[in-house]
């Protein structure tokens, strides 16, 4: 029997060119969601969520059996600065420190399985079959940067919404709690922002790239160096507003402000809070409409399929 | 199997699937189509011409890749590339390059390139399955794409290209990389393709005997002209009275024997074959006879197609005449 007797069917079923970005997104999270990247993240998650849910519990308990010496306790903790919740410890302050940790952990989780992810399809020339589909360059960058941020952005969200709901049960009213509401908004848009930072500069930079591990080296190389050369211009000038050439400094300046977050304690350093809000949020924009731009040239249809 | 046509309910009547007029078109300032007119219905037509003709250039031209510089495209009845999104949802359309995406089987792949044209995720699944095995890699389907050689990659990226059932299939150079059977397999699943299951089909090849063997109507293109068109009708006919010969042995003395016998003959474009024409009485026996009677065997003996070569050579003919 001739091979092409043996199946095809004509299709008559539903078609739809609208949201064509999504099976893209969802290609480009499949590496994130292999057992080890997941499993690295989820647990460097969970780690800092049962270490917070064991302070809430044992603070709340303790307040409960013996509240003079938790306020002795207290004046001894200001007087050294060790974070207890309750006390020199705001939940703005915890849900930024919790950012700022998950922050690094993301670049890590995109720099190990996403490098790849335009960079692949460029090496393998895959992108004229892409683009012969109803999809447009911004349905396939949006897709690439949408499929990068998911997962991220799911785990932080429901992590900051854990320690919300924990921190209202133990220590909040009903009303305190719906007064931390805005905190609770202004943690997920900063969330966003540090999600939307790492996946728009990797899609840069793998656009750039005909390789992952060159796109991984540009993506480490970019976020060494401009905390470096940062740091060179705030001293070299002596103003403090230098530091927004960075955007994880940037950003950081944005979340505490945003938050309302006191980080200059605990060691920290408040020369981040010199720089002005508008100045970090002017760079944070900048930076991710250049890198934007970067991935649209680089994707330019008439040049991929030469 | 009766065709199905696709298509035509949604195209208005006498609307051509592929339309074309003094298109020039190119890649930034280098003008590689010029002054391209013709009007394709529907069937099989080959796209035929040297390397650097300009026939990929024309089908992503017509894909909506390259925006012409003048003239006008329309494919399945919109211009291109205005409502290229539109048209490409119906095309299929398998690239010259070795174009895959690694890490993934090919029934990922397949599901991918499926969803990505617009089918549900569960639809675009069970067609993957589908597709894969009828382009015979079915039981490979499992294997993820980078460990394929390149005529099972062939087979993918064609599967890709029909998974979503389009009205209208754009093949460059299908057969590139393959062996001399996966070629005839291939060459036949586009035929059926065709013929059989209703898809209008754009081959483009540099490949004669490929185009040929699928399509009924020809364009040959050279430095980016359309030096000649045959469309509307079946271009490449089978004479049935005339016959391509190639004999073990002198063929030279064979060629005497048969003019002396009465045969009407002529040499073939590649000096080996020769054309014989059946005149009166003559058949096919006659013609084994003729080579046993001068210690020959025939080795080939086929009905010629219409001058398919020597169309192309003249084309190619005119091309290297207006150059010099």
């Amino acid at each position: 029997m001739p091979i092409y007797e043996q199946s095809f069917r004509h299709y008559d079923g539903p078609r739809s060119i609208r949201r064509m970005w999504w099976p893209v997104a969802w290609q480009t999270m499949r590496p994130m969601l292999k057992p080890k990247p997941l499993w690295l993240f989820g647990s460097a998650h969970l780690i800092f969520l049962v270490v917070v849910s064991v302070s809430f519990f044992v603070t709340a308990k303790l307040k409960e059996i013996a509240p003079e010496q938790i306020e002795a306790a207290t004046k001894v903790a200001q007087a050294v600065e060790v974070p207890i919740f309750g006390t020199n410890l705001s939940l703005a302050t915890l849900l930024y420190v919790y950012l700022d940790v998950s922050f690094f952990i993301m670049l890590l989780l995109v720099l190990a399985t996403v490098g790849s992810c335009i960079s692949s399809d460029r090496q393998n020339m895959a992108l004229p079959l892409y683009f012969s589909r109803p999809l447009g360059v911004t349905d396939y960058i949006l897709g690439k940067i949408t499929g990068i941020i998911l997962i991220p952005l799911g785990f932080g969200t429901a992590a900051i919404f854990i320690i919300f709901i924990q921190a209202a049960a133990y220590f909040y009213s009903l009303p305190q709690a719906l007064e931390q509401i805005p905190l609770l908004v202004t943690s997920v848009v900063a969330l966003f922002s540090a999600c939307l930072l790492a996946s728009v500069s990797m899609a840069a930079f793998s656009s750039m790239a005909k390789t992952a591990r060159t796109a991984n080296g540009l993506f480490i190389a970019f976020w060494m160096l401009s905390g470096t050369v940062a740091g060179m211009l705030r001293q070299s000038t002596g103003q403090a507003s230098w530091g927004a050439f960075s955007p994880r400094m940037a950003w950081r300046n944005f979340a505490q402000d945003i938050m309302g977050a006191e980080t200059q304690r605990f060691g920290r350093s408040s020369d981040f809070l010199e720089i002005s809000t508008t100045a970090a949020t002017i760079s944070i924009v900048l930076y991710i409409l250049l890198f934007l731009y970067i991935t649209r040239r680089n994707l330019k249809v008439v040049e991929v399929v030469k | 199997m009766t065709p199905t046509p696709l298509i035509d309910t949604d195209l208005p009547p006498g609307e051509p699937l592929i339309y074309t007029e003094s298109l020039e078109a190119g890649y930034g300032k280098k003008v590689v189509l010029q002054d391209v007119s013709f009007h394709f219905q529907s069937g099989a037509v080959g796209l035929l011409g040297p390397n650097g003709a300009g026939k990929s250039t024309l089908l992503k031209t017509l894909l909506g890749f390259l925006p012409p510089v003048s003239g006008s495209a329309r494919v399945l009845g919109l211009p291109v590339p205005q409502r290229a999104r539109e048209v490409r949802s119906r095309i299929g359309y398998m690239p010259e390059t070795e174009s895959f995406i690694p890490g993934i089987n090919a029934v990922q792949f397949v599901a991918y390139m499926g969803s990505l044209s617009g089918l549900p995720r569960a639809a675009a699944m069970e067609r993957s399955h589908e597709v894969l095995q009828y382009v015979g890699i079915g039981e490979e389907r499992y294997r993820n794409l980078e460990t394929y050689s390149m005529g099972m990659k062939q087979r993918a990226k064609l599967a890709q290209a029909i998974v979503h059932d389009p009205a209208l299939l754009l093949l460059d150079e299908p057969t590139n990389g393959m062996d001399p059977q996966g070629r005839l397999e291939m060459l036949e699943l586009v035929d059926d393709l065709a013929r059989v299951k209703g898809m209008s089909v754009v081959l483009c090849s540099h490949l004669l005997k490929d185009v040929e063997s699928v399509a009924n109507e020809i364009i040959v293109l050279g430095n980016g002209r359309v030096l000649y068109k045959k469309l509307g009708e079946r271009a490449l006919t089978t004479d049935e009275r005339v016959f391509r010969v190639r004999v073990r042995g002198d063929h030279l003395r064979f060629a005497r024997e048969l003019r002396d016998t009465g045969f009407v003959t002529a040499d073939a474009p590649e000096g080996t074959d020769i054309l014989v024409s059946l005149s009166g009485s003559h058949d096919e026996r006659a013609l084994y006879q003729t080579a046993a009677s001068v210690d020959c065997v025939v080795q080939r003996l086929e009905p010629r197609m219409e001058h398919l070569e020597d169309l192309y050579q003249q084309a190619m003919g005119e091309l290297g005449n207006a150059h010099l």
